[in-house]
């Protein structure tokens, strides 16, 4: 019993093994495609950006889709033109791709903060007493602003890459990107309950993290 | 982006004694949180659920996209500029600092006969010279200086209930300005005798990207007449976007402090209306159409308005509002607790259900809609990336209804 768990464990071994390598293949495809594009984008601008489009431009769309929150095509589309003009500024910038990141994750992050930013100029405002905005020495003073040097920033980037599956991609999908718990749960198959659970946990997580480093949520 | 979800976990009785309006500010918290995190290259972005876009789609994007590309580093129109990180010496040497003390200068005052809009004010509006009435706009010119720089407000432009002030910044030499969408940390804005207004701050186009020099656009609204009114700035913590580093700049130190008189001449026309909206079960009657060269007023009276149900096809928004108590402290209503009023003035500023079509056949397109809700009266304020004229528009669509214009 003891040898065919041990096989088992050889076989999955194996398969773990085989799965990885076929990741770290698909990861390599990736990266060449991505920096052919780049430099197709640098040489032939016009050519570059149409294949890009093509290949990321839904990618984006459902981005700016999720962060607008809503569905008026002209803004999307707006949003969706700035990213890869954004994308064609950058291109042959050195310094502008950090080594690694792949271009799928940098023009997410494009997205999201375009989107951010049209989302805040059509944002309706009801008005109110004029509010004065400096919080700064407030008790319970915003947390992003107690984490304003790069080494806290990398401290929640660390916290939340750390979370184990699904909850990271849970986490950022709620978080990051403002996805609604009952969408998340209809995509991975599981109950409402389960997603606030996974997120309660991440939230924790992150909450003790910061708080050994003094920062309180 | 956010919504209320209540967490219940009978193992963590900490949590389990958390409100839905503290999970609500914990998770506005952590958003903010991530404003600078870096999505990890193994995501699995088809949980975002990506669609093929057309086509005759992808045409339309590239063509927008090669379009910014022509107007060149300013970028999309009324959009915050992109901007490169050049090494470089600000090639500006415009003003000259190391005063400790805050100095206040005016340098002139109420010019209204020479008022010409400044070439800014055209870009902000996709306006021509002339194509404003002169008593419109007013030259202010008055600076503050310390050691982290100086903030010149130099023109006003607005009508009865919104106006518009154009900010110059100019950094030390050596220090470079470019982020993106420049923000203030600290902004206190405020206003002799308002009772309630609100404003924003949008960085506009420049020359250079690269250099220590800003040009910023104060926009702002209230719901009584601005005309004498005494606006007061009280603006620090300047901070840009870095979009590489999805992260912002360090606020620049310094505050700076102005304060000036509204002197313009408001102009618009008032034309009375008489149109039933449907709300549901309650009655809905707009008044009144002001039309400005910024700006549309709305005003609609409510009868019955715990008869409101939102009507088909209106997608209600997400999260909730903020509710501003005496002591300036904030509370998030989520927004299925809203009171009845915010819900309909929310419908009622719908951008989606305001439409404004010119004498050529064109759709003006609405740049912002907020306004002052109140349980019976509502007063909508619509602005737009144009100046507009009475005479050019054909017709007004308003939650499904023909306005009256002639």
């Amino acid at each position: 019993m003891q040898e065919v768990s041990k096989n088992l464990s050889l076989l999955w071994s194996a398969d773990q093994g085989w799965a990885e390598a076929k990741c770290e293949e698909a990861a390599m495809q990736e990266t060449d495609y991505e920096q052919g594009l780049l430099g197709l984008i640098q040489q032939q601008p016009e050519q570059g950006l149409a294949e890009a489009i093509k290949q990321y431009g839904g990618l984006v769309q459902a981005v700016v889709r999720r962060v607008l929150g809503n569905e008026c095509q002209q803004d999307v589309e707006e949003c969706t033109s700035e990213v890869f003009w954004r994308l064609y500024q950058a291109v042959g910038q050195e310094g502008r791709f950090e080594a690694g990141r792949s271009l799928k994750s940098y023009l997410c992050g494009i997205a999201r903060h375009v989107a951010l930013d049209r989302g805040r100029r059509l944002s309706r405002t009801v008005w109110q007493e004029l509010p004065p905005e400096d919080k700064a020495g407030a008790p319970g003073a915003d947390p992003a602003e107690q984490l304003a040097d790069k080494d806290q920033k990398q401290l929640v980037q660390q916290c939340v890459d750390a979370m184990p599956q699904p909850d990271r991609d849970i986490f950022i999908l709620r978080y990051y990107f403002g996805e609604q718990v009952k969408n998340i749960a209809a995509r991975l198959g599981l109950e409402t309950k389960a997603v606030e659970n996974r997120l309660y946990q991440g939230r924790r997580r992150l909450k003790k993290t910061l708080m050994e480093r003094g920062v309180e949520l | 982006m956010s919504e209320v979800n209540k967490v219940s976990d009978m193992n963590n009785p900490a949590d389990y004694d958390l409100g839905a309006e503290e999970i609500l500010q914990e998770e506005i918290a952590i958003q903010h949180l991530m404003e600078g995190y870096i999505m990890p290259n193994n995501f699995n972005t088809d949980l975002l659920e990506p669609q093929e876009i057309s086509a005759v789609e992808q045409q339309r994007i590239l063509n927008q996209t090669m379009q910014h590309m022509q107007n060149g580093q300013n970028g999309p129109s009324r959009q915050s500029t992109a901007r490169s990180r050049r090494s470089g010496v600000p090639r500006r040497k415009l003003w000259v600092f190391g005063l400790a003390a805050v100095m206040l200068l005016a340098m002139s005052s109420l010019a209204v006969a020479e008022f010409a809009l400044n070439k800014d004010f055209l870009g902000f509006f996709n306006a021509e010279s002339g194509q404003l009435p002169q008593q419109s706009g007013q030259e202010i010119n008055m600076q503050d200086s310390n050691e982290n720089g100086t903030l010149t407000v130099e023109q006003v432009v607005g009508d009865k209930q919104s106006v518009y002030v154009l900010l110059d910044f100019v950094a030390p030499e050596g220090v470079v300005l470019d982020g993106d969408g420049y923000q203030w940390d600290k902004a206190h804005v405020m206003l002799s005798q308002s009772t309630g207004a609100g404003y924003y701050f949008e960085e506009l186009p420049d020359d250079d990207p690269a250099d220590n020099h800003l040009r910023m656009m104060l926009c702002l609204q209230t719901n009584v007449s601005l005309k004498g009114q005494r606006i007061d700035l009280n603006l620090g913590g300047l901070k840009g976007y870095i979009t590489e580093d999805m992260d912002y700049t360090q606020p620049l130190p310094g505050e700076w402090k102005l304060g000036f008189v509204l002197d313009y001449t408001p102009t618009s026309d008032v034309l009375p209306q008489n149109v039933d909206i449907k709300l549901g079960e309650a009655t809905a009657h707009v008044s009144s159409l002001e039309i400005s060269p910024f700006t549309i007023i709305v005003d609609v009276d409510v009868d019955n308005p715990e008869g409101y149900m939102p009507p088909a096809g209106y997608v209600e928004p997400q999260g909730g509002s903020v509710e501003i108590a005496d002591d300036g402290t904030e509370k998030m209503i989520p927004y299925s607790e809203s009171p009845v009023e915010i819900k309909i003035s929310d419908l009622l500023a719908d951008l989606d259900r305001f439409e404004v079509t010119l004498q050529d056949g064109s759709v003006l397109q609405t740049s912002g809609g907020g306004g002052n809700a109140e349980l019976n009266h509502h007063q909508i304020i619509f602005s737009f990336n144009q100046l507009l004229n009475l005479e050019d528009i054909a017709s007004i669509k308003y939650q499904g209804q023909e306005l009256q214009l002639r």
